[in-house]
């Protein structure tokens, strides 16, 4: 299979490359022939990719990168629409909606988000239908709303998640999954990985060790519990 | 002093001196944030007793390590200084150490980049030393942009100069913004195969495309230069040349053809030893005394310090992890114990965690122990990196038992260190 992550360099604050170790290795650990390509600005998209990653980065970078996103974003559709799994996290996320403020996005996924009063900042957990349980780091100053055509990825357990008042966290349609849980949200939670890997091969996945990473999860849900606000 | 203030001070000081005597928290600290509670204008009184004046110290890695430089310099030269050792950057630090050192003749002072705005207004400092702006603890300061633009502001304050490393893009635009003279150090070469993860200056500061770099020592660090409209690394004006760079315990550099051996390791120490000539310069003291008082010097917190067997490496954020872990691989060992804790001081996130190239330690970890808080997602990074955990073990004290025997490698993080020195401390005290 092909992984492909969009400006590695540009959107990926914070160890958000952490998702494509994990996805790359759990691949591999089944016996799976994985390549990964790292688009930089200049690039095109190879027209192949069965996941294509994009993580978040500074207010800066994304400004930066946000034109060449824009142009590609027709692409990103058509591979979504062939069949490609897309998958972003926190910034990743907010560009894939209509807009952010009056600022543009990618419109693949039908939500917009304005700014905040405050941060939402901390450990959170959700409960979603593709993969039960989420553990993660929400750290964002946007508040972001679904639209008809966006289903949330799941609802909030513990945090704020994608506003702060309807529940709701992250969003799905179709191919296309975007989350505010940020960074490494995968190598945490072994089951969203292999739902977004079995979707992206269209082939089910046999079970793996995964005592570690649930130790991970099950620390991760504990700090969320233990969150205040 | 007015008398509200000599009131301040005392009542801070018999508190903070209580704080000291019941094992809570630095005593210089406490005093001075209760004394500034007491009485806000007391810094700036406090200040104007400092008849030489300032020099403060910025930047996300290495400001402890600069101003006890710095520092050791003008205790050679007999200077009475008054410097905020204990890493203690926020305005209660500051008060505390002015209020502890009333004779002082001049202040080194590191500052808190978030806390800069209620700090060195006051002080307007002569000197002011940047050291890099890395990524580090990002729920607290959000994006290094902001850090960059807390510098700028802090620099309208500065009556003399900047000094600033000229390897770091993001700060060498910001030292050209701010329109003060500006003093640059940098390195003329270093290990070529640094990490280039969490590059956050990558990109040029006058037009935005990316930079090229002709190397990259760690992060967005190197000698860089933009094709897009010509911009490049300025020339240093005083260069450090790593004479020998390796390994956690020993480092010699040659700065203005004078050598210099440190007993601590990594590149964060050369470039302290280029920031503290080009301060020292500043302040009258050739390049001759200054390496004549540096030599020998020993590493400060966690920073390639020995205790008993382990050598201890602090490991804040991605940058400062990279180079952590290239001295434990520089020097080879074999039993390794890494430590994560996710409390305020450390930061709550420990995403970074994946921007560290913990890869890098495959062909030399044989044993290998994780600690801390968050000893289980230490685990995983190291599971996704290729390196077998032997033992997981959050409890640190147990942790640092199972590894103790033999010569080993300590990696954490900043209050897992403090807690990981306490307890080495003790056992090796009590067996002398
Ligand atoms: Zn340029």
């Amino acid at each position: 299979m092909k992984i492909v992550h969009l400006y590695p360099d540009l959107l990926g604050t914070y160890g958000d490359r952490g998702n494509v170790i994990c996805l790359a290795e759990r691949a591999r650990w089944r016996g799976i022939d994985v390549t990964v390509d790292a688009v930089e600005r200049g690039d095109t998209l190879p027209n192949d990719a069965d996941l294509i990653f994009m993580g978040g980065g500074q207010d800066r970078a994304q400004e930066l990168i946000a034109p060449e996103l824009l142009a590609m974003a027709p692409r990103i559709g058509e591979a979504a629409a062939r069949g490609a799994i897309v998958f972003a996290v926190c910034g990743g996320y907010q560009l894939l909606g209509s807009r952010y403020d009056e600022v543009p996005g990618l419109g693949l996924l039908d939500l917009y988000t304005e700014a905040g009063d405050d941060r939402i900042l901390g450990n959170a957990s959700i409960d979603t239908a593709v993969a039960g349980t989420i553990v993660g780091f929400e750290n964002h100053g946007g508040r972001t709303y679904l639209g008809p055509g966006a289903k949330p990825l799941g609802r909030i357990t513990a945090g704020r998640g994608n506003n702060g008042t309807d529940g709701t966290e992250g969003a799905i349609q179709g191919n296309i999954i975007g989350t505010y849980l940020h960074g490494p949200v995968l190598p945490r939670n072994p089951a969203f990985a292999d739902a977004l890997l079995a979707l992206a091969i269209r082939e089910e996945l046999r079970p793996i060790d995964d005592v570690l990473e649930m130790a991970a999860h099950e620390r991760g849900l504990e700090l969320a519990r233990k969150r205040r606000h | 002093m007015s008398l509200r203030q000599i009131v301040a001070a005392r009542t801070g000081r018999l508190v903070g001196a209580a704080s000291r005597l019941t094992g809570f928290g630095a005593g210089e600290a406490v005093t001075g944030k209760l004394a500034h509670a007491i009485d806000p204008t007391l810094l700036s009184a406090l200040a104007s007793r400092v008849p030489e004046g300032f020099v403060v110290v910025m930047g996300t890695n290495g400001k402890t390590s600069t101003a006890a430089m710095l520092t050791r310099v003008l205790n050679a030269q007999r200077r009475n200084v008054v410097t905020n050792a204990t890493g203690a950057n926020l305005v209660g630090g500051v008060v505390g150490a002015l209020i502890k050192h009333p004779h002082a003749e001049i202040g080194i002072l590191e500052v808190d980049e978030a806390a800069a705005r209620s700090i060195v207004p006051t002080l307007e400092p002569r000197v002011m030393i940047w050291t890099n702006v890395l990524r580090d603890q990002l729920d607290r300061y959000f994006e290094t942009d902001i850090v960059i633009r807390h510098l700028e502001n802090a620099a309208v304050s500065v009556r003399g100069s900047l000094v600033v490393n000229a390897d770091d893009p993001g700060l060498v635009g910001a030292a050209e913004r701010s329109g003060k003279p500006v003093v640059y150090y940098g390195l003329t070469h270093a290990r070529d195969e640094g990490s280039a993860l969490a590059a956050d200056s990558a990109n040029c500061p006058r037009c935005g495309a990316p930079l090229r770099y002709d190397a990259r020592y760690l992060g967005h660090l190197g000698r860089y230069a933009c094709d897009g409209c010509g911009w490049k690394r300025p020339e240093p004006d005083v260069a450090v040349e790593p004479v020998e760079l390796r390994g956690a315990q020993r480092i010699t550099v040659r700065v203005c053809e004078v050598d210099v051996t440190l007993q601590t390791g990594g590149l964060g120490a050369a470039y302290n030893v280029g920031a503290t000539v080009a301060a020292a310069r500043q302040l009258g003291i050739d390049e001759h005394a200054t390496a004549k008082a540096l030599e020998g010097m020993t590493a400060v917190f966690g920073r390639g310090e020995t205790i008993g067997n382990g050598v201890l490496l602090l490991m804040k954020n991605p940058a400062g992890g990279n180079e952590g872990v290239m001295q434990v691989l520089e020097d080879g060992y074999s039993r390794i114990l890494v430590a994560i804790n996710d409390r305020h001081a450390d930061g709550l996130d420990v995403s970074w965690l994946w921007d560290v190239e913990f890869e890098r330690l495959k062909t030399t970890a044989r044993y290998v122990v994780v600690s801390g808080d968050r000893a289980q997602d230490m685990a995983v990074r190291l599971k996704y990196a290729g390196i077998a955990v032997d033992v997981i073990e959050p409890d640190i004290k147990r942790a640092l038992d199972l590894v103790r025997a033999e010569p080993f490698a300590f990696l954490a993080t900043y209050t897992a260190m403090l807690d990981a020195r306490a307890s080495l401390k003790g056992k090796s005290e009590r067996l002398a």
